[in-house]
């Protein structure tokens, strides 16, 4: 009798993406029938992979599958869609340069039901565009994450207001203008959790969003350029629950904050807090 | 100390703990409520020194909501900030709405999950025995962190090192083996309709 023969107790859900793709199919063969449960890809956070096509990673996967090139991120998206079965609540792209807009379209397209996700950083200008039309195809969002503020952020804001009746949290960092503010404040009212930490924002955009988005419950501003939490915000923020401005200062200064480290529990503020 | 509740493990060993300690145990808590006159347990299943981890486990977490199940889930009236003042019903929709944005449940809920982690660190048979015991016992939390041991024993390891591991034989053959990458031949070019 081998220790976890009872393998419905074994935690194949729990299973970092990488393990579970190089390792955990060629154990054994219910092994490999486990791996294979759409369950185990319903959460896929491709921030925690190194995609560069020398990485560990990269080089035990293509090793792994016998592939007669090196991996692109294209092909392990697939290989990740593919295994969910279009099941998948979170979807984080990697921050890195490897994702094409392609991959987000396809992705648009093989994942309808989305309830979070983070989209890559370094696209196009171009594609930057095509954003708020694929967001068109995920109506089930809750919580969205743009590294940086897209050249379409207006229009993408504009979009998940109109199709995205569940959406609840954003988190998003840039230069905050006035019509970005006046855009939150306007297509999203229902807004419950706001993170615009690193960001260049004034009293007076932050007032917009807080005078709009009235039901906010988190509100982190921490690290930002352009205000200082005085009296006035203060005593307007009061009924938010959560409230972080730590670090925001009218100037620059040499002394930045840290940015308090996660448990390794969590991916980033808006993806835990879905439920399992 | 208030109510206690005697265990007896598979080995013979008593361990006399309070109620709120005992009770993390959904299995416990309903023998307990049955009407027995020596307020005595037997669990023949968990042995002594697999009893003991438990509830060490189980007296951390005592006191405190269950974070793991559902992480969001502190009822206000568990709250270190609001010490049982808040006021309103305490139905599961306000109370997940309370410990999302409660500043001070939150890092009482970090600081437990940091501990559990620690408490997981442990070699592969004791988590064996703790994942049994917590399914046995019906201990959500301590089912979820031994689960989350396993899982971790397991990290950046390849096939072999984890057949290891596990007592595990490879029962490929080398054809199955050459069928299942015959499946991921398309990952070569990915964009072929």
């Amino acid at each position: 009798m081998t220790r976890f023969s009872l393998i419905s107790l074994f935690p194949f859900h729990r299973l970092a993406l990488g393990d579970l793709a190089v390792a955990v199919p060629f154990v054994c063969k219910s092994w490999y029938r486990a791996s294979l449960d759409p369950s185990c890809w319903r959460r896929l956070n491709f921030r925690s992979l190194d995609f560069m096509p020398w990485s560990p990673f990269s080089r035990a996967f293509a090793l792994r599958y016998h592939l007669h090139s090196l991996l692109s991120f294209s092909a392990f998206l697939r290989f990740a869609l593919h295994h969910s079965r279009g099941v998948i609540d979170q979807l984080a792209f990697p921050l890195s340069s490897v994702v094409s807009i392609h991959d987000l379209a396809y992705a648009s397209v093989k994942c309808p039901r989305l309830k979070a996700l983070a989209l890559p950083d370094n696209l196009m200008l171009e594609d930057d565009l095509r954003i708020p039309e694929l967001e068109r195809r995920w109506k089930d969002l809750e919580h969205l994450e743009m590294e940086t503020k897209p050249s379409s952020f207006l229009e993408a804001v504009a979009e998940i207001g109109r199709n995205c009746p569940r959406f609840v949290g954003l988190k998003v960092r840039g230069l905050i203008g006035r019509e970005d503010a006046k855009a939150l404040a306007r297509c999203l009212p229902e807004l419950k959790h706001l993170e615009l930490s690193k960001s260049y924002l004034t009293k007076d955009e932050l007032l917009v969003v807080i005078g709009g988005c009235r039901k906010l419950e988190t509100l982190t501003v921490k690290d930002c350029l352009g205000f200082q939490a005085d009296d006035e915000i203060l005593k307007l923020v009061s009924r938010i629950e959560w409230f972080e401005h730590e670090g925001s200062t009218l100037v620059y200064s040499y002394t930045c904050s840290n940015i308090s480290s996660r448990s390794a529990l969590q991916v980033s503020f808006f993806l835990s807090t879905l439920d399992p | 100390m208030g109510k206690t509740i005697k265990l007896i493990s598979g080995d013979g060993e008593m361990f006399e703990v309070e109620e709120a300690v005992a009770f993390q145990s959904n299995i416990i808590k309903s023998l307990a409520d049955e009407d027995n006159a020596d307020d005595c347990i037997p669990l023949p299943r968990v042995d002594s020194q697999i009893l003991s981890k438990v509830l060490e486990f189980c007296r951390k977490h005592a006191n405190s909501p269950s974070v793991h199940t559902k992480f969001a889930a502190i009822p206000s009236e568990l709250c270190p900030k609001h010490d049982g003042s808040a006021a309103g019903a305490s139905s599961s929709e306000s109370s997940s709405a309370h410990s999302e944005t409660c500043r001070a449940c939150y890092d009482a809920v970090m600081k437990l999950v940091q501990w559990d982690l620690e408490f997981v660190k442990v070699d592969l048979d004791l988590i064996h025995h703790l994942l049994k015991a917590a399914n046995y016992l019906d201990i959500e939390d301590l089912m979820f962190m031994a689960v989350e041991g396993a899982a971790n024993a397991i990290r950046g390891n390849n096939p072999e090192e984890i057949r290891k591991l596990f007592d595990l034989e490879n029962d490929f053959t080398p054809e199955e083996e050459k069928e299942i990458l015959k499946e991921y031949s398309w990952l070569d070019d990915p964009f072929e309709p």
